[in-house]
């Protein structure tokens, strides 16, 4: 506390009364003046000239009442804010052996008590730790013994700074001293470029008002070999090739003894080597570029590692792998249509498929046989060679779908990739067999390799007559058909029910013995029977390995659209006019539109299904997010839906959860959690697993079914995840002053290297001042006063009389 | 391992396997699903000018390509309740004949736009005349935004099958074709050669009519350009995947 004192004017009615004082007391001079030369004496004139001024001065000091006000203030003190780096970095230590970086920091904290105590005579200190984000911390707490190791997974200096000013806003800062190892992740060092600060960061940071004292917690000397970078796109499209490109940093590779060396470099899918790559380490290139290039073949969530081996004395363990997920997507839906003759179906099917922009369609139709009649050069027709080996050999795993469609393998030497056919399905394709005279039985499938993954069971050789029946049906949806994705025309059951009794008929059936046990069988025919004495299956589905199958066994299903699209005659829309006709071209009046909406809408529905459309599964195991920061919690979501596509109440669903192998762990060693769930009304159930180590995560549910419950393949999903560790903390962890220094220099602070002492800062004087008592010292009522003013006053009257002048 | 046999293998296996089944002949599903041409039935005017030439266009079908053809035409009126069930229609005539009523018109235009194919034949061996007249109105009725025009020669009936350079029948009228095209696809032609006068054969096996000024020759790529718009009807666009282009390309140029 301090005394300080001003001179005030206890005039009444302030300004205004203090300038009409003066300028009548102005006045009262001048007339004095002015009447006083009449006396010839020059003398005299003097002394009335100086008596009037007195009197008129000593009356203003009367008047205006100058007083002196002594107060009593305390000055508050202002603030310096000290950050200290709390990042991964920071836990780094350059050599084995020496403390690491936050230790030297705590050590230097610990030593600068004297030096605080001086701060502290006219400021206070508050004490911070930022790195992704800006938190309070104690002094206590950054010199004392050190506990958790700093794990911020990113150094946001600039950010840090903002939040400060948000925090100070008002307030006196005197200013701010960042204690750190110089490495900095936000948009600080991302425009750090050349040494300089951009000016948009130097507007910043002079914009803080304060000075930045930097002091450098590192050195140089650090030996690692990092994955710095890696450059992959969040997603990537299915069997179209994919380019990662990995950064390998290595620091301090001369002083290792590493030059030359040659490093592996690994690309794993889910904990399995799928490319290698080498570089030579050259410390005149610390950085390297290595490039993958490879072609995901399935769409789905994968995680990949970039990874090198850990070298003698590398600094740090954790950044020679870097983990991503991987999102393989579907560009298009590819789709083979293989048919034996050109016909209305084949036809039908192809105009829907190659209308549908999410589909690529390739077609192979067999337009002329063996037994054809060649009458002309194959050089004045446009016939190409049927491509069997690409197709069924090369190509075949680059499909989707494949729709086998009235289509006899046997003329063509199809035969001996019918295995290969039975494989693509197996590991995951989906294959749809359409009915006519060349198809199943009539086609030479009967216990041929593609008969085994097919939903049905086909009947023996005979005679052409006993394997198809010639007469028009419509099929029945039996109850699975009733709820399932594929028959789903329209939304509400009972509506897709009378949609289907709409459809037009089936022009005849291949005829087959029975559903394969553990098919679905969708429709039934009305009265053929089957081998068992069911009625027979026409549209059937089923699983074989990881692909699905559809078998059709009718070739007519474009009745559904041409026939449906065609309104009978005399009916409204048939009598319309050209316009109105257009108008039901979009489907308004006939509700089937041009192509056949239901035809189409079969069809969109049997793909999807086949190519296992996420949407259509009957388990599904999400997770919240697809990546996690250190610290948050993993909610896990399971879905389950009846094989009707309704939701499955009070199903049993086990839960659990395994790292995914990688260059560090190469097993995962069992299950981290794992847990059987109950689903609620709605099907669905919740795992919440607290925070979990940095790395990547498989989580596998299967819904424990009895034993009568059907397609238990089906019951089963799987979903990765990622937790992440120290992000780009560790990418460059070689320690950097240069731009602590150029953040000094910027806000007139000073740089402190790590040997340096770092006492003699300034900081901005506080401003704020509080007054805890003050008085008035009365310059004008004092006796000598009031004297002067009666002696002046007195004197020029007593003169002036005398004189003759009054 | 997988057996990768070379494709001369494949074409013997094709050939013996092929012969062995020969005399396994299709036994169609249900007859009414097998490839057939309706031919229209219309008031006033000749409705069939040829009254043997589908047959026979259906019989070259039968033996040149792998379609499974139903050998008898078939007739049918726009006003018909199967009319749905014939997606590829065929309308011929010699002269001119009135316009179809509305309905008619509406109900043949809706099969079109469905995916039908429809092509028009004119017998009058000469542009201009009665049918080409009545043609010309009811295409512009049946399609009022896309009017008729003569297909390019890149269009894909001149590949589905056979590689045609100019349309033939009985005359060499005009040396094209005329069509209109929907949705990408040629859904009416029109050719004004009486392709059916080339077609036409008696039951005695002899050609009804002189084919000029080709001969036989002629005749032939009359059948070529009928069995083409069969396999267009079937197949679309087929023939301009990518896949077939380089070979089309290539045979292109080894025509004289």
């Amino acid at each position: 506390m301090s005394s300080e004192w001003h001179f005030a004017l206890q005039a009444p009615w302030g300004l205004p009364g203090a300038s009409a004082a003066i300028a009548v007391a102005l006045a009262v001079v001048v007339l004095g003046v002015a009447s006083a030369r009449r006396e010839r004496r020059r003398g005299r004139r003097l002394l009335l000239a100086v008596l009037r001024l007195g009197a008129a001065g000593a009356a203003l000091v009367l008047f205006l009442q100058p007083a002196i006000q002594i107060e009593n203030v305390t000055r508050l003190p202002n603030k310096i804010a000290v950050l200290v780096d709390g990042s991964e970095s920071m836990a780094l230590a350059e050599r084995a052996g020496e403390p690491s970086r936050a230790a030297r920091a705590a050590k230097l904290l610990a030593t600068s008590k004297g030096e605080f105590a001086r701060w502290r005579e006219q400021h206070r200190i508050d004490f911070y730790t930022y790195g992704a984000t800006l938190s309070p911390a104690t002094e206590e707490a950054l010199v004392g013994p050190p506990g958790a190791p700093p794990v911020q997974d990113a150094t946001r200096l600039r950010e840090a700074l903002a939040a400060l000013r948000t925090r100070y806003q008002g307030r006196d800062l005197a200013g701010v001293v960042v204690i750190s190892d110089g490495i900095d992740t936000g948009r600080l060092g991302e425009t750090f470029t050349d040494g300089k600060l951009d000016a948009d960061g130097t507007d910043f940071l002079q914009s803080l008002g304060a000075p930045v004292h930097t002091v450098w917690t590192g050195h140089g000397g650090l030996r690692d070999v990092a994955i710095a970078h890696v450059l992959a796109d969040d997603f990537a499209f299915a069997r179209t090739a994919v380019t990662i490109e990995a950064i390998v940093r290595t620091v301090g590779a001369a002083e290792a003894g590493w030059e030359g060396k040659t490093l592996p470099v690994t690309l794993r899918k889910d904990g399995v080597v799928v490319k290698t790559a080498a570089v030579v380490v050259d410390a005149a290139h610390p950085d390297q570029k290595v490039t993958f290039e490879f072609t995901p073949d399935r769409v789905g969530k994968y995680l990949y590692e970039v990874a090198t081996p850990l070298l003698d004395g590398e600094a740090i363990a954790t950044n020679n792998a870097r983990t991503f997920l991987l999102k393989v997507i579907r560009d298009k839906i590819r789709v083979l249509q293989v048919a034996g003759r050109p016909s209305w179906d084949e036809r039908f099917l192809r105009g829907l498929l190659k209308h549908d922009p999410n589909v690529d369609l390739i077609s192979f139709f067999i337009l002329r046989t063996p037994t054809d009649i060649e009458t002309v050069s194959p050089d004045e027709m446009s016939l190409i060679p049927f491509p069997t080996e690409e197709l069924f050999l090369e190509q075949l795993r680059s499909f989707d779908v494949v729709f086998l469609q009235n289509f006899n393998y046997a003329p063509y030497g199809i035969g001996i990739y019918l295995d290969e056919i039975k494989r693509y399905v197996e590991a995951g394709g989906g294959l749809a067999m359409l009915g006519g005279d060349l198809s199943f039985t009539s086609g030479g499938y009967a216990r041929s390799p593609v008969s085994d993954v097919l939903p049905v069971e086909l009947l023996d050789e005979g005679p052409p007559g006993s394997l198809v029946s010639q007469d028009a049906f419509k099929p029945v949806l039996t109850p699975e058909g009733r709820g399932h994705p594929i028959t789903a025309l329209r939304l509400e059951a009972k509506e897709n029910l009378l949609r289907w009794e709409a459809l037009p008929p089936l022009e005849g059936t291949n005829l087959v013995a029975r559903a394969r046990p553990g098919a679905t069988v969708l429709a039934t025919h009305p009265f053929q029977k089957g081998r068992d004495g069911r009625a027979m299956p026409v549209l059937t589905v089923g699983d074989a390995g990881k692909g699905r199958v559809l078998a059709l066994t009718s070739d007519s299903s474009w009745r559904w659209g041409f026939g449906a699209a065609m309104p009978a005659p005399g009916s409204r829309s048939s009598e319309s006019s050209g316009a109105a006709m257009e108008a039901g071209a979009q489907g308004a009046e006939a509700g089937d539109g041009m192509r056949g909406r239901w035809y189409q809408r079969f069809w969109e529905n049997a793909i999807r299904w086949l190519i296992r459309d996420p949407e259509l599964r009957f388990l599904r195991v999400e997770t919240d997010q697809p990546e996690y920061g250190r610290g948050e919690k993993v909610r896990i979501t399971v879905r389950a839906l009846t094989s009707e596509y309704r939701p499955a109440a009070a199903l049993d669903v086990a839960v659990s959860v395994a790292r995914v192998p990688g260059a560090a762990a190469p097993s995962s060693g069992g299950p981290i959690a794992a847990k059987t769930l109950l689903t609620d009304e709605n099907g669905e159930s919740v795992l919440e697993l607290d925070p979990l180590p940095p790395g990547g995560y498989r989580v596998t549910a299967r819904a424990l079914l009895g034993k009568g419950a059907a397609a238990a393949a089906a019951h089963h999903d799987e979903e990765v995840f990622l937790v992440r560790g120290g992000g780009r903390e560790l990418e460059e962890a070689e320690a950097r002053d240069d731009l602590l220094r150029a953040v000094a220099e910027a806000t007139s602070g000073q740089h402190r290297g790590p040997a340096e002492a770092w006492g003699g800062l300034t900081f901005l004087e506080p401003e704020v001042v509080r007054v805890n008592k003050h008085r008035d010292v009365e310059l004008w009522s004092t006796w000598i006063t009031l004297l002067f003013a009666a002696l002046f006053l007195s004197s020029d009257w007593t003169l002036r009389r005398r004189w003759g002048l009054a | 391992m997988n057996p990768r046999p070379s494709r001369r293998s494949f074409l013997q296996a094709a050939l013996t396997v092929g012969a062995t089944l020969a005399a396994r002949r299709a036994f169609a599903l249900g007859d009414r699903d097998r490839f057939a041409i309706a031919q229209v039935v219309y008031s006033g005017g000749n409705w069939q000018p040829r009254p043997t030439a589908l047959r026979r266009l259906l019989w070259e079908i039968d033996k040149r390509s792998s379609i499974d053809v139903r050998l008898e035409p078939v007739e049918v009126r726009l006003t018909d309740p199967d009319l749905h069930r014939w997606p590829m229609l065929y309308l011929a005539g010699d002269s001119a004949f009135p316009p179809p009523p509305e309905p008619e018109v509406a109900r043949l235009r809706r099969h079109l736009q469905a995916g039908g194919f429809l092509v028009i034949d004119g017998a009058e061996g000469h542009p201009g005349g009665g049918f080409d007249q009545s043609v010309r109105a009811l295409a512009a009725r049946l399609f009022p935004k896309e009017p008729l025009t003569r297909l390019p020669p890149e269009n894909v009936i001149f590949k589905s099958f056979y590689l045609i350079h100019a349309p033939a029948g009985r005359v060499l009228a005009v040396p094209y074709l005329e069509g209109v095209i929907h949705d990408a696809r040629t859904a009416l032609c029109y050719c004004q050669n009486d392709l059916g006068g080339a077609w036409a054969r008696d039951n005695f096996g002899q050609w009804e009519h002189e084919v000029h000024p080709g001969g036989d020759g002629q005749r032939e790529h009359a059948f070529r350009l009928g069995v083409n718009l069969a396999l267009y009807a079937t197949c679309l666009d087929y023939k301009t995947d990518q896949v077939h282009v380089p070979f089309i390309l290539r045979r292109r140029r080894w025509q004289p």
